[in-house]
């Protein structure tokens, strides 16, 4: 760990850091939240992010839209990738957003001694998420659409669908 | 149509032939909850390719409403 990352961490107390982003972004993080101070993370105007949420963009951009609900207990990280979560996004409670995996070719290396993966994560945008649903990396969900709780999203989801399931799959396709 | 409706029906509530009843409703059978309703929909829009809409959806209470709704579309 960094100099830079143990002052952020232990010597800016997160009330500080919700003031920052209220500041800088205009969100609403509460003080109850992990969120890291990273000049790869951009978050949009009204956006709010719930207690326990924590959120980490070491290496790689994290753009959060405007009006984003980010519930209680979310965990959001970026690699190389990237991670973008478009505007009026709903992600309740316990969703996963892990913009990275682990290279896992060789037998001789621990796998978290191999590379690190990172495809990135595009979420567009008015998305809602149910509790629990996990999104790997590479996957991307179209607009409008709902992934039901406990979901785990690995893959391609189109625009204005229900999807549900390990590996989610559209299930209903939304209309008027 | 009531061959293959009656074939989803058993493919995505689990119901046996027997237990297929004209009042049979999400109400009524633990089975038919709000994920399984959309497999229900989606799956019988592709065997009889149509589409519903959102209102002749929610008119969907029960088996003999959905038996109905496909008759008006004059599904085969």
């Amino acid at each position: 760990m960094n100099l830079r990352k143990v002052l952020q961490r232990f010597l800016i107390p997160p009330s500080v850091v919700t003031l920052i982003y209220l500041i800088k972004y205009g969100c609403k993080v509460s003080p109850r939240a992990e969120i890291e101070l990273s000049l790869f993370l951009k978050i949009g105007k009204n956006t709010e992010i719930g207690s326990f949420s924590k959120i980490k963009a070491t290496e790689g951009h994290l753009n959060i839209g405007h009006d984003v609900s980010i519930a209680n207990n979310c965990f959001i990280s970026s690699e190389s990738g990237g991670v973008e979560i478009g505007d009026y996004c709903m992600i309740s409670p316990n969703v996963s957003i892990i913009g990275n995996g682990y290279k896992y070719d060789r037998l001789d290396i621990p796998i978290c001694l191999q590379d690190k993966v990172s495809r990135g994560i595009k979420i567009e945008t008015n998305v809602w998420l149910g509790a629990g649903v996990v999104v790997l990396d590479g996957a991307e969900i179209g607009a409008g659409s709902i992934i039901s709780a406990n979901s785990v999203v690995s893959g391609r989801i189109p625009p204005n669908v229900i999807a549900q399931g390990n590996p989610a799959k559209a299930i209903f396709k939304r209309r008027q | 149509m009531e061959e293959k409706l009656d074939q989803i029906l058993m493919d995505v509530l689990g119901l046996k032939r027997e237990e297929i009843r004209d009042d049979l409703s999400p109400d009524r059978l633990d089975a038919w909850d709000s994920m399984n309703n959309f497999k229900l929909i989606t799956m019988i829009e592709s065997e009889f390719s149509i589409e519903f809409t959102m209102s002749e959806i929610e008119k969907m209470v029960d088996i003999g409403c959905i038996r109905m709704m496909l008759s008006e579309k004059n599904c085969p």
